[in-house]
């Protein structure tokens, strides 16, 4: 099994730290896709339907995955999520909220609007790269997306 | 004042301390895993270049990075723990300290200590913070009981000033009185070094929260080597 890198990871995240070391943790483990960084619940809309920055993008190449933090600046993680599942062309995108939260509530608003996923970010890296590895292995080769070509 | 007003404050206060500790978890545990994660870069990717001295030096930094996680996690862990409208019922804490006790026997294995517990002894008290209460309490007495000759752990009753008061005694390790003062049932209070028993010092703080939700008394008697002692009561039933 392989995965098709030609596909972008798309990581919604804020914090400068948590991008480098995700972006560390997907080398340590072989992860080759392009990650498309959105720092904030806007970038990370515009990204998906090629509206501000980046109003030339085609946005009929979906990521293969969305990467996202709840607690976001400007439009937060639980709306970005909304609007996803609300929109006809990202409807079945595979999301995987990836957070320092175990909240109770935040686990149950977030399944409640159509997440795939959710994993806490482990504070020790050796756990943080083991996530990363499973989470890749799992939704980048064994899971098999809503659009296949 | 009202005691609706009073009621009203005490639920503004509580969402506020909700609200922080939220805060707490997210905000605190991100520069958490850079400390963690940006020192074990260095040494995965520099390590060559460094001596003994700065790998031991960026192992104490990771250490301390995890060390106030685990800290984060006891805070709020004892946050929503204890926490809430408690529902008071007739609880067999006989019953409860054998369960559990034979929970405890399979973390720690081969100590083997002598049980006492004395039968039929219940008390008014919300069953789930019952167990986690006789939980820290009976921990305690199991970890400061290893590698003490002849261990003993005893639950039972007596009459303090009058009132039906609980105790769980045991007879290991025990601490200087002199030194606990007020702080013996604080966050995070430790009376022993990590290297001879590992803790957060977070048990006996959740003890007294539960005890306090109870309108009860906790109190401690204690002394080197010879063992400690904890009592307590809840509401009169």
């Amino acid at each position: 099994m392989l995965n098709d890198t030609s596909k972008a990871i798309l990581l919604v995240e804020d914090n400068p730290d948590d991008v480098a070391l995700t972006l560390r943790a997907f080398k340590k483990n072989n992860i080759m896709n392009t990650v498309v960084i959105a720092k904030d619940g806007t970038e990370a809309l515009d990204y998906l339907y090629g509206t501000g920055e980046y109003a030339d993008r085609d946005t009929t190449d979906t990521p293969q995955i969305v990467l996202l933090d709840l607690k976001l600046p400007k439009i937060n993680g639980l709306e970005v999520l909304k609007r996803i599942r609300e929109d006809e062309r990202t409807k079945l995108l595979p999301v995987i909220i990836l957070t320092s939260s175990k909240e109770q509530q935040d686990l149950l608003d977030g399944y409640s609007l159509g997440a795939n996923s959710y994993i806490r970010k482990p504070v020790d890296f050796d756990q943080f790269i083991e996530a990363v590895r499973q989470l890749g292995l799992y939704w980048l080769v064994l899971n098999i997306g809503p659009t296949t070509d | 004042m009202k005691l609706h007003e009073c009621q009203r404050m005490l639920d503004d206060l509580n969402r506020e301390m909700d609200q922080m500790l939220y805060a707490i978890s997210h905000d605190l545990r991100a520069p958490l895993r850079a400390i963690d994660g940006f020192s074990q870069a260095v040494v995965e990717d520099y390590g060559d270049t460094l001596d003994e001295t700065a790998r031991d030096y960026l192992d104490r930094v990771r250490k301390g990075g995890q060390k106030v996680n685990a800290y984060i996690d006891g805070l709020l862990h004892m946050s929503r723990e204890v926490r809430g409208e408690i529902q008071p019922e007739i609880l067999d804490l006989s019953a409860m300290v054998e369960e559990i006790n034979a929970l405890l026997a399979a973390n720690y294995n081969g100590h083997d200590p002598q049980l006492i517990t004395a039968k039929g002894i219940s008390v008014l008290m919300d069953r789930r913070l019952g167990r986690t209460l006789l939980t820290k309490l009976l921990d305690n007495a199991w970890k400061f009981t290893v590698g003490t000759q002849a261990s003993r752990i005893e639950f039972g009753t007596m009459e303090h000033k009058g009132k039906p008061t609980c105790f769980i005694r045991d007879n290991g390790a025990g601490f200087d009185m002199n030194h606990a003062h007020d702080r013996l049932f604080g966050a995070f209070q430790r009376m022993h070094p990590d290297e001879e028993f590992e803790g957060l010092g977070m048990g006996l703080a959740t003890a007294r929260r539960i005890i306090n939700l109870h309108s009860g008394k906790i109190w401690a008697e204690s002394e080197p080597g010879n063992g400690t002692t904890i009592f307590f009561h809840t509401m009169e039933k």
